[in-house]
């Protein structure tokens, strides 16, 4: 199609050709029965395909399937929101307990000192009781050792019974 | 882009589901065309449509530009289109059927067995020169516009448009011994 305007036909039919482009392209369709030819072929098969993929509807399910997709991709709580909300009360009953301790401390205190002289009295008047009395002495220490290999024993079998069940289920 | 638009896209932005389902109803149709147009299947189509509006809707927070939202997404569904067709096996080509079965529950026979023949001309054409096309002619997008939805010059658009329509011309002249 030599000196023919094939080039900026679709171009024309588009209206995206300068103005000079345009005139020009004019006055050749004016005078060329092959180039007109053209562009009302061009022109139908525009129109043609316009038609044809106006026709096509989306599928009704396609909002649903989106708006779906997207709550259940949305996280409930972010993870750092929840992290700020458990620190609330974890502060809260730290200042608390901070507070309690300032007002009763030095009860507590006066307290711990007595129960401490308490303590050491009766380790003193115990050591001296076991001291006088050696039979006693050495009765309660055949007992305690008795008591303790029992125990052992007892913890040994206990600690071994799981053992043989989980063998017998598998 | 008009207020509202605007609006809705702001919101969207910001997470506001609501906000995206209007923007969904108003773009879904332009969307699955395309899909439909570029895939010829109207379960793939589907598929891709729901997933560039997915996809839109976790990108939105980095669009920068609002009145460009329109381009935007239709250079995410093209992108999604064009993956697709690249995995997609030649023989796996399925016919045209959306438009076909529209019209023929209207028993419009004649305007059937047209699109018919353009659907599969389309079809016979590369991703490059279909997509070309159903941005310009489906679509309605300048070559500028297109130009920028693909990120290619001017010229390269203008050569595609033609090139393609010149094949769909060769087809349907060879399907149907001439246009009617």
């Amino acid at each position: 199609m030599n000196g023919h305007i094939e080039e900026i036909v679709s171009a024309y039919l588009d209206d995206e050709l300068s103005e000079e482009e345009r005139r020009q392209a004019e006055g050749h369709l004016k005078n060329c029965p092959a180039c007109r030819k053209l562009l009302n072929e061009l022109v139908e098969i525009q129109g043609g395909i316009r038609d044809a993929y106006q026709h096509v509807a989306e599928p009704e399910s396609l909002e649903e399937r989106v708006l779906s997709a997207l709550k259940a991709n949305r996280p409930s709580v972010p993870a750092r929101s929840a992290q700020a909300w458990l620190a609330v009360p974890v502060l809260v009953a730290f200042v608390a307990a901070l507070a309690l301790f300032a007002a009763i401390g030095s009860y507590l205190s006066k307290f711990g000192s007595v129960l401490l002289s308490v303590v050491r009295i009766f380790l003193y008047a115990a050591g001296s009781v076991l001291g006088s009395q050696p039979a006693f002495t050495a009765g309660l220490i055949a007992a305690s050792l008795i008591l303790m290999i029992g125990s052992g024993l007892t913890l040994k079998r206990l600690i071994g019974s799981p053992s043989r069940l989980g063998r017998e289920t598998s | 882009m008009d207020e509202e638009l605007h609006e809705w896209i702001g919101k969207a932005k910001n997470g506001d589901t609501d906000a995206f389902a209007l923007l969904l109803r108003r773009y879904q149709g332009t969307v699955y065309r395309h899909a439909y147009g570029m895939l010829a299947d109207r379960m793939e189509a589907e598929d891709v449509a729901q997933e560039a509006f997915i996809k839109a809707f976790n990108g939105l927070p980095k669009l920068e530009e609002t009145f460009a939202f329109t381009s935007w997404l239709t250079r995410i569904v093209a992108n999604l289109c064009y993956d697709r067709l690249q995995k997609r096996n030649r023989s796996d080509r399925v016919l045209p059927d959306a438009a076909v079965q529209s019209l023929a529950a209207d028993g419009e026979m004649d305007r059937v067995q047209l699109h018919l023949s353009i659907e599969e001309a389309m079809n016979r054409l590369s991703p490059e020169h279909r997509q070309a096309v159903i941005l310009r002619d489906v679509e309605g997008y300048t070559y500028e516009e297109i130009a920028e939805i693909l990120d290619l010059a001017l010229g390269t658009v203008k050569s595609r448009i033609h090139t393609a329509r010149m094949l769909l011309r060769k087809e349907m002249n060879r399907g149907n011994g001439g246009l009617p």
